[in-house]
């Protein structure tokens, strides 16, 4: 839009005043144009980044870049990646001091391994750097690696290597210690996972009471995890670390457990139900083992909306009463026939009664214009059921197994020591995809 | 169509559709704030004066909201999907011609003082997309940015790493 011609110019506060009295006479309409007038100019006078920079306009007419704000510098910084904010570091030394700003440490370097474990006489961990562009990479991988110890007559000790090989590092070693990491193994961590993204986690034989995970969830609160896998885990069922670990599992995408067997304790009816609607997506406990068997617990039917979003849920010691089964898998069918992000998964808890055939038919009456049910006897006597939604194309495929469980009590009720695993693949058809989560320790052999 | 006219420092009038200017949290502010969406108010008599922004810019900056009428007024900032944002082909059209020169960072500069989120936004992308890809001397070649860096800071920055700052 042009200008428009012969109108007349913005009135300053006196001319407006004037012809507004002769106007009308109304002093009421000068009052305000007054008002806005100066309203206008405090606004003004919000943003002094603009007079200064027509004031370096005037300076230098060729180097509008370096000479801009900060605060808009900033602006459009936050736009680039780290490897290009890394590069502007170079331009010139205005650049390089706005984007070395905190508020760009959001901006991280992507696709890195942090692996914190206990070590034979302190504490470490590493952070492998996986991102292609990495400036300092001389190999496939950069490695920062750190290690606190306790040494003789009191006092601790700091290692620090670049792509080196320390002592007792990584995780192979067997500790013998439960003392409190050190607020300098939090500084460190902190150092490097500042501008580094912990994309997977790995935490090895962290003693229970050890404040890991409370202060974890404060230095990973800008990350974006995608495995969390946690080995030889510790946990006192008392403890408050349990709430902190949950927090953190909130964050994640995937969770493995499967490697810690004396950490059971903290998968129950309560951490489930608030971790299951989070960002979480699979979840994996050791299947088989007779801790997660041990540390069963007896959800209500109540914990279902809850958990219906997970694509895998692998909780040995899940036992849903035989009746509620079918209920929970159709769910999960409804669920992740509206959501792409569902289109496979794996389901493990285990049963109070054998789920067969005949339960299942009685269970599937009331939805059988949705869903058709099939099963099939393998040559080992296990049924294949199947149930297929006949509208969303999702399907549901389950082996039924019998579970000898060693330590079973009266209390539990039944006197028989024999639960049910249910093993369950689910599959949407109309939109298949398998997505694979590599292990920690692929990663690091990549 | 109402229209309420704008003027610019040096002292141009832009009468501009009132739904425009809806885009604008700072001219919103002032219009809601002096009443001039009132009937009894005679907003054609009440010019709001911009002295923080040059005809030729205030020019661009309407041309830009005429295009955008209508657009969803972007809330706050979205900090998870600064990446993702992508500049429309009309408005890299209507940036690029003064992409390198004082002209868009005074474009810019005005959709940060009008508050208008969205112009800001896309501009601060525009130009941070002048930086992707390229090393520290291409984009000084580009923008005409002196070298400030003795060889020996230039060697400091490039060995920089977390373990040594």
């Amino acid at each position: 839009m042009k200008p428009e011609e012969n109108v007349s110019k913005s009135p300053t506060t006196a001319e407006a005043a004037n012809r507004k009295r002769k106007n009308n006479g109304n002093p009421e309409g000068s009052h305000a144009r007054r008002r806005l007038f100066e309203t206008a100019c405090e606004y003004s006078n919000t943003p002094p980044e603009f007079d200064r920079f027509e004031n370096l306009r005037i300076s230098n007419d060729e180097d509008f870049l370096s000479q801009l704000e900060e605060s808009f510098l900033l602006q459009i910084f936050k736009y680039l990646t780290r490897t290009d904010i890394h590069n502007v570091m170079a331009v010139c030394k205005r650049l390089h001091r706005a984007s070395s700003d905190p508020s760009l440490d959001t901006i991280k370097w992507k696709g890195g391994v942090t692996i914190i474990s206990r070590t034979e006489k302190g504490y470490g961990f590493e952070h492998h750097v996986k991102c292609e562009s990495y400036p300092w990479k001389k190999e496939t991988t950069h490695k920062y690696q750190y290690e606190i110890l306790k040494i003789e007559g009191g006092g601790y000790e700091e290692k620090k290597e670049i792509n080196g090989d320390l002592e007792h590092f990584p995780h192979m070693s067997v500790p013998n210690h439960k003392w409190q990491i050190l607020e300098n193994f939090y500084a460190a961590l902190k150092n490097i996972l500042r501008r580094h993204e912990a994309t997977y986690i790995q935490i090895n034989k962290i003693p229970c009471g050890s404040h890991l995970f409370s202060r974890l969830l404060s230095e990973l609160k800008d990350h974006k995890i995608q495995l969390l896998e946690c080995v030889d885990m510790e946990c006192d069922p008392t403890s408050t670390e349990k709430l902190f670990f949950a927090q953190l599992v909130k964050k994640v995408k995937n969770v493995d457990m499967s490697r810690s067997i004396h950490a059971t304790s903290i998968i129950n009816e309560r951490f489930l139900s608030e971790v299951g609607q989070s960002k979480l997506q699979n979840f994996s406990s050791n299947l088989g083992h007779q801790t997660f068997f041990k540390n069963r617990f007896r959800p209500s039917e109540s914990l279902f909306p809850h958990i219906v979003h997970l694509n895998s849920l692998l909780a040995a010691g899940m036992i849903i009463n035989v009746n509620s089964v079918l209920k929970l898998i159709m769910m999960r069918m409804d669920t992740a026939s509206i959501s792409h992000r569902h289109s496979y998964g794996r389901w493990y808890f285990t049963t109070d009664q054998e789920l067969t055939g005949e339960i299942i038919a009685v269970q599937m009456k009331e939805r059988e214009e949705e869903y058709e049910y099939s099963v099939n006897e393998t040559p080992r006597n296990f049924n294949h059921h199947c149930i297929i939604g006949k509208l969303n194309g999702m399907e549901a495929k389950f082996l039924v197994r019998e579970i000898k469980v060693d330590d079973w009590n009266e209390e539990e009720g039944g006197s028989d020591p024999i639960l049910y695993s249910i093993d369950i693949t689910f599959m949407n058809t109309l939109c298949y995809k398998e997505e694979e989560v590599p292990s920690i320790s692929q990663l690091i052999e990549q | 169509m109402v229209l309420i006219t704008l003027v610019s420092s040096d002292e141009q009038n832009f009468p501009v559709e009132r739904e425009l200017l809806k885009q604008s949290g700072t001219i919103e502010t002032l219009i809601v704030n002096m009443n001039l969406d009132d009937e009894d108010t005679d907003a054609a008599a009440m010019p709001i004066p911009l002295p923080n922004v040059k005809g030729d810019v205030l020019e661009k900056v309407i041309q830009w909201m005429e295009h955008h009428k209508g657009d969803p007024v972007k809330e706050g900032d979205n900090e998870d999907n600064n990446a993702e944002i992508v500049v429309p082909q009309w408005d890299d059209d209507f940036f690029k011609p003064a992409m390198y020169g004082s002209k868009h960072l005074e474009l810019t500069v005005a959709a940060s003082y009008l508050d208008i989120k969205n112009l800001l936004t896309l501009s601060c992308k525009a130009i941070s997309n002048t930086f992707k890809g390229k090393t520290g001397p291409q984009i000084r070649e580009e923008w005409g940015v002196p070298n400030e860096f003795t060889p020996e800071e230039e060697e400091a920055i490039r060995k920089e790493n977390e373990w040594s700052e």
